[in-house]
């Protein structure tokens, strides 16, 4: 039949398509520089800073974390999906994929370094006392990330009582170490048995990793659910949401999905992976991207709605903080993170252009970053405002991880070789 | 031999039709009219055929806007009558003095409370939307209908089993009855045969 696009496999799979030459590593480690640079200020302002200050470092560290392991999880569990699916047209944007996952320690690390940096400004910082010594503020700041470690603030609290079982340190620390080990292994087996295809040319190892994933969904859906309470809604460990998990899962798919088109939007305008990543899969990048961010709003509306429907204090109080303290923040993300990509990404040619796809990509990464920052860092009561530690401690961790990124692709191959259904990649068509 | 041997004699040429024998003939087939620049003319076949829209050159269809006028219209409808029903007794409509709305307090809401509405607000969007969709094909599309010329040649249901059918109408500004009976026949149709209203 004459529809099928004809392709040339020895133009595809040249070494001008296929490598990004070392220009990407030398920006990559620039801004992996800038991004260490931006930690270490925040970082130093926390140490010279009152408790405030230091509550402002940790908080902003922590966003900044989340968002940066935000953009593995969402691509491993995707990555996941569309293995258990056998999704053919997908096959050669794989190793993209496998680029932003396999950086899941970077922001596993900068979680771990928030933790331990609040024992160190708590332990030798001074800073509870630092906190009491400090003028009599309306709001009582400590430099605590987790308040519920703070003793002087669980003190005959009946509910953290209830909750102790679960929210103390050492099963804190366990279930920390539990998630890295199993993202750790998950991430490990899927680069792995691409490897192996790429060298043996084993097919065998495509039907390997759809089996594992439909395992690995189930794991890694508890994971990620269970890292969301821990790292962000046991932030205020008074305050519940059953759809936090969902929430979780939401946000982080819809910045992955936003990160990897932005990423083969700028391979495309590079002039790489030429007929291996065409019109068609961008067609169906901006889908994906339009029908996640669909599904956030859906999800966050949903926690929101029922909660105010509701109306049991426990559960509003964590609105009304941010109503009360971030109003406009709060009327930012529906229409700024739904409403204006929703609209944009309505027409087909939107979807199919790469200059549209590319802007809509970086704005919801951006936007994804205020969604986090929305969650935890009114923890802070009282700073309603942004001071120049959160610029420093979001965008830190979050450059970090660009500039692993961007030398991780520059390492590498655009697109895998050897996969069993490249075939089907490379003619991929959308018919409507 | 005729489909409906009670039908009145038939008057005025209405098509030109051509039989193809399979998806590969039919395609280059369509590619080719498209090409000759031949307007009202429509391809027939028993299974959807994948990329024939561009084949013949067809503009995506307008029953987008259709679709999206009907969710603008239920989103639209879901807020008047849910604001005027909840928060509308002290909205007066001159000319209906006697009709106003309610103010109905549910669990010390504000009357005018967006997150109830958004449910309803959903809903009726997406109700309008699909009515849109199911409307805007029929019109689009000129159903339903109770007969259609084609359907007096014996051939031309062909198309409901393993034939696949160009006909190009006599509306056409390009249209020749023996010149586009030979195009069809130069184009690898295996019968073409002129279809009467």
């Amino acid at each position: 039949m004459s529809v099928a696009p004809h392709f040339d496999l020895e133009r595809v799979f040249s070494k001008d398509n296929v490598e990004t030459g070392p220009t990407l590593r030398r920006i990559g480690s620039a801004v992996l520089l800038i991004g260490a640079v931006f930690v270490a200020i925040a970082v130093v302002m926390g140490f010279a800073g009152d408790a405030t200050m230091k509550a402002l470092t940790l908080h902003s560290l922590q966003i900044g974390a989340i968002v940066a392991l935000g953009f593995p999880l969402g691509a491993l569990g995707f990555s996941m999906i569309l293995h258990a699916v056998n999704a053919g047209w997908w096959v050669l944007l794989r190793r993209q994929f496998e680029n932003v996952f396999s950086l899941y320690w970077v922001g596993c690390a900068f979680v771990v370094g928030v933790f331990a940096l609040q024992w160190v400004f708590i332990n030798v910082g001074g800073g509870a006392a630092a906190g009491g010594a400090h003028a009599e503020a309306a709001q009582h700041v400590t430099p605590y990330l987790w308040h519920w470690m703070d003793p002087a603030h669980t003190t005959g609290d009946g509910l953290y009582a209830h909750k102790s079982p679960f929210l103390n340190v050492p099963f804190f620390v366990g279930r920390m170490a539990l998630y890295f080990i199993v993202w750790g292994g998950l991430v490990t087996f899927f680069l792995n048995q691409g490897r192996q295809q790429e060298e043996t040319n084993d097919a065998m190892a495509t039907v390997r990793m759809g089996r594992a994933s439909c395992i690995g969904l189930i794991v890694w859906a508890f994971t990620t659910a269970f890292a969301a309470f821990d790292w962000i809604m046991a932030l205020d460990y008074h305050w519940f949401s059953t759809m936090f998990g969902v929430w979780f899962f939401a946000a982080n798919t819809v910045s992955a999905l936003a990160l990897l088109s932005l990423i083969f939007v700028l391979l495309k305008t590079f002039g790489r992976a030429h007929g291996a990543i065409t019109d068609e899969h961008l067609h169906d990048m901006g889908k994906l991207v339009f029908g996640f961010t669909v599904f956030w709003a859906y999800i966050s509306f949903s926690q929101y709605f029922l909660i105010w429907y509701a109306n049991i204090p426990e559960e509003t109080m964590w609105f009304n903080v941010r109503r009360a303290e971030w109003t406009w923040l709060s009327w930012v993300l529906p229409i700024c993170h739904f409403i204006v990509p929703f609209v944009f990404l309505i027409p087909r040619p939107a979807r199919r252009s790469g200059l549209v796809l590319g802007i809509v990509s970086v704005w919801i990464i951006v936007l994804h970053m205020f969604d986090v920052f929305w969650n935890i860092r009114p923890q802070v009561r009282g700073v309603n405002h942004f001071t120049m530690t959160d610029v420093l401690g979001v965008l830190g961790p979050v450059l970090v991880f660009g500039g692993f990124l961007m030398m991780r692709i520059a390492s590498r191959a655009v697109i895998p070789t050897n996969d069993p259904r490249q075939d089907e990649a490379l003619t991929h068509k959308n018919y409507v | 031999m005729t489909l409906n041997s009670a039908a009145p004699p038939p008057c005025e040429t209405f098509a030109v039709m051509g039989v193809f024998a399979d998806v590969p003939a039919v395609f280059s087939a369509a590619e080719q009219c498209r090409d000759e620049g031949f307007t009202k003319w429509d391809v027939f076949s028993p299974f959807p055929i994948h990329g024939i829209n561009e084949a013949m050159g067809l503009k995506a269809s307008k029953v987008a806007y259709v679709m999206g006028t009907g969710a603008i219209l239920g989103v639209a409808t879901a807020v008047i009558m849910q604001g005027w029903t909840a928060a509308g007794a002290d909205i007066h409509i001159s000319w209906l003095s006697q009709l106003s709305g309610y103010n109905v307090n549910t669990a010390g809401k504000p009357l005018f409370a967006w997150e109830q509405f958004l449910p309803v607000i959903f809903e009726l969007g997406v109700l309008f939307s699909a009515f849109g969709a199911l409307l805007g094909m029929l019109a689009l599309n000129g159903l339903p209908r109770h007969h259609h010329p084609l359907m007096t040649s014996e051939h031309f249901l062909s198309c409901s089993d393993d034939g696949f059918v160009i006909a190009i109408e006599a509306a056409d500004p390009k249209f020749d009855e023996q010149e586009t009976s030979s195009y069809l026949k130069s184009l690898g149709a295996t019968h073409v045969e002129v279809v009467k209203s």
